[in-house]
């Protein structure tokens, strides 16, 4: 008796947790969760500074404890996605690839009462010039697969768009694979390197910032760790042969370069290739991507080094350190002559116009402006790239392709006619189904019919 | 750099014609024996597509590059998309009824293009990020998309107006009888009038032909990122609202699967559907949800 209790729960269980409603109330949730995701600022994004400025700190701790300030990183939220990845996985087995295995059977025979019940159908006048081995030829040249057998007829058509559920599901669940791997089992970085550096991808614990590797020129990137870690890291060290940028007319720029070239213990190249933005780097399960570009002067005001970013003002590639509300100077390296130098001079904040050029600095000394000692250390060229290892990668790309090779094949739909005679009023009785798009079937279903009666007439 | 010539009187001509196409079909809706009329309406409104087309062909001379890059270009493609999936429905399922409808939303969405701040419309180079062939296999599937999704939701509000104050009868099974060469054809449908049935057939078409685009955009977005950002998926409020968008036009497909749900749910889906296409296509930005697609906006 206890077995049966048992096993007519599960099956009670299974009914319900694989049912239609499920799916769709899982969807809503989703649906109106990401919708409030969307909406409220995302700590991630935004930063806890500026969520305690805009709730206060004990209205922000509680939306905090519920999640509310990371929606997407939220215990509910994720329940709710792996509510949604089980519910599918289930309804999958059970439900959606066992009638992608039928979709080919052919129709059964049905009974004349059954056709008269089907959601379209009629009764046309059997006649020497209408029979069913005419409507089999009309429905034929509609591409209709037929099996004929006395006075029973069956038509079938479009049968490979019942498979337009099971790949789409097919797909999701290798996406939702992929992206599980990526998320628990790669790692990514970032590090900032000039020409002639390189990097080598290390695990540095909980060291988050690069750092010098004994080697002078290069240096020790080091990765944040995905939950499930393999420990395994590539033994190549990436090269930065040569950086550029690209700018349009108007000084705003157009794209970054950075040539690369993947060398191994030895030194021997690998692998080179110059990579922009959108066009990354990939060798052997790690990515490189350009991320940003800069040029920074490093200099020293009262014997403490600083590192400033060079930018683009109105055409100059210059710095600005304001002094006051009102007097700054403007620094101005100069990379291209025979020494490289850096032009001081004061300028107003004010005022665009006035400014006067007070100093000039060579690499590796010192000036002195009244109280201020600057010093000159050089201005390189920084490029900022990213790199990560995405394992999941070569499950995502067959995933996204059965995607949206599924919900294309599920564009159709699977149509079936069937007619038989009525011996003793001497009609037939026509009639069909489709399992979508019914309206656009009860069209054609129309039009096949007026072909038969014409050929009557 | 200078908006041509050339493309502004392109411009100007589509969007005469789309306020003509307008009027003629308002006319033949309200007297449906004006044929043709009915006629003379699609062939305004493709002279609009027409023009629209070679305006946005000078502006990509111009640009050297497909002209999709800020909110403008954006937008007068996305009248382009509107106008091209509504001749299209027209030809495949005589949606004329619903032209001077659909030709009030492509003049709005005008109207919107047009008053946008100058230094939105100019033509304006592409910063590093969007220097990619991903932009034009991205963005124009999802444009379109939203195009028939919008057709789909007018064609919902559409059957919500006829079972609330037109047909008020309950909705139920029925089985209708329709005479087609002197058969009796009965067929078994569950709407509350034949244009109810219409109503809801062509909203049901706007978002099968909608999904598919819907999920091959979001998933080239996807595969863009991977290659610019070094992730496929960021969290990003258009990422998310996209997503949103998603699911519900999911449910609608879903929803329609299963035959015991009233026709009225899945229009007020529909309707649900395109609120959440405004948020993502204008919404994320105008309502400042912040994050990586802000290239809209010219003020940063």
């Amino acid at each position: 008796m206890k077995k049966n209790y048992l096993t007519e729960f599960k099956i009670a269980f299974l009914e319900e947790f694989t049912s239609l409603r499920l799916a769709i109330t899982l969807f809503a949730f989703i649906a109106l969760t990401t919708l409030i995701g969307t909406i409220l600022p995302e700590e991630p994004m935004v930063g806890a500074a500026k969520l305690v400025k805009k709730y206060g700190l004990d209205n922000y701790k509680l939306l905090k404890s519920m999640g509310f300030t990371d929606v997407f990183h939220s215990w509910w939220y994720l329940g709710l996605l792996t509510a949604m990845g089980l519910n599918l996985i289930a309804v999958s087995v059970i439900r959606v690839f066992p009638r992608a295995k039928k979709a080919f059977d052919f129709p059964v025979q049905i009974k004349e009462e059954s056709i008269k019940r089907l959601p379209v159908n009629c009764e046309v006048e059997r006649s020497s010039n209408l029979d069913l081995s005419t409507i089999e030829k009309t429905l034929k040249k509609k591409n209709y697969q037929t099996k004929l057998n006395e006075n029973k007829l069956i038509a079938v058509k479009g049968a490979w768009h019942r498979l337009g559920a099971s790949v789409t599901h097919v797909g999701i669940l290798t996406v939702l694979l992929g992206s599980a791997i990526t998320v628990l089992t790669g790692y990514n970085g970032m590090i900032q390197v000039s020409e002639n550096e390189g990097f080598y991808i290390t695990d540095l614990g909980q060291t988050t910032s690069q750092v010098k590797s004994i080697e002078r020129e290069n240096w020790l990137a080091p990765i944040s760790k995905m939950p499930i870690w393999f420990g395994r890291l590539p033994p190549y060290l990436i090269k930065v042969n040569k950086t550029w940028r690209e700018d349009y007319k108007s000084g705003q720029p157009k794209q970054w370069f950075s040539d690369l070239s993947v060398l191994d213990q030895n030194k021997k190249e690998l692998a080179r290739k110059v990579i922009h933005v959108n066009d990354p780097l990939e060798y052997r399960g790690i990515d490189v991507y350009q991320s940003n570009w800069g040029r920074f002067s490093e200099i020293s005001l009262n014997g403490q080094s600083i590192t400033v970013p060079i930018e683009n003002f109105k055409g100059e590639e210059i710095a600005v350190i304001p002094l006051s509300s009102d007097i700054g100077l403007k620094l101005k390296p100069n990379t291209g002559a025979p020494n490289d130098i850096l032009q001081i001079y004061s300028i107003s904040l004010g005022n665009d116009d006035f400014e006067k050029l007070i100093s000039t600095v060579e690499k590796g000394k010192n000036t002195k402006l009244g109280p201020i000692n600057i010093g000159y250390s050089g201005t390189q060229t920084l490029t900022g790239l990213q790199f990560k290892s995405n394992p999941g990668t070569l499950l995502m790309y067959p995933g996204f392709i059965f995607m949206i090779l599924g919900v294309l094949i599920a564009f159709g739909s699977k149509k079936r006619i069937w007619a038989t005679i009525n011996p003793i009023s001497n009609k037939i009785i026509i009639g069909g189904s489709a399992d979508r798009s019914k309206g656009k079937f009860f069209e054609e279903f129309e039009k096949i019919i007026s072909q038969i009666s014409q050929g009557n007439n | 750099m200078n908006v041509s010539q050339e493309e502004i009187l392109f411009f100007n001509i589509s969007g005469i014609s789309v306020f003509i196409a307008f009027w003629i079909y308002a006319l033949t809706w309200l007297n449906t024996r004006l044929t043709i009329l009915k006629k003379l309406g699609t062939i305004t409104l493709l002279i609009s597509l027409i023009s629209l087309t070679v305006a946005l062909v000078y502006r990509g001379i111009a640009l050297q590059f497909f002209p999709i890059s800020n909110l403008y270009e954006s937008l007068v493609i996305f009248a382009w998309a509107i106008i091209a999936a509504y001749l299209f429905l027209e030809w495949k399922y005589k949606i004329d009824s619903m032209g001077w409808v659909v030709t009030a939303f492509v003049l709005a969405v005008f109207l919107y293009a047009t008053w946008l701040p100058a230094n939105q419309k100019d033509i304006a180079p592409l910063v590093p990020a969007l220097q990619s062939y991903w932009r034009t296999i991205h963005v124009p599937p999802l444009l379109v998309s939203y195009a028939l999704f919008l057709i789909g939701a007018i064609s919902s509000a559409g059957y919500l107006i006829e079972t609330t104050f037109i047909t008020k009868t309950k909705e139920e099974k029925k089985t209708i009888t329709k005479e087609v060469g002197g058969v009796k054809i009965s067929s078994t449908v569950r709407e509350v009038s034949p244009r109810a049935t219409f109503f809801d057939e062509v909203t049901y078409r706007c978002i099968t032909f909608g999904f598919p685009l819907l999920t091959i955009g979001v998933i080239n977005g996807a595969l863009w990122a991977n290659h610019a950002w070094g992730a496929l998926w960021q969290w990003d409020p258009k990422e998310t609202m996209a997503l949103v968008t998603w699911f519900i036009y999911a449910i609608y497909l879903h929803l329609r699967l299963n035959a015991k749900v009233q026709g009225k749910t899945l229009a007020l889906v529909g309707l649900l559907g395109i609120a959440m296409v405004y948020l993502t296509y204008l919404g994320v930005n105008q309502f400042n949800f912040g994050g990586l697609h802000t290239y809209g906006k010219t003020d940063q």
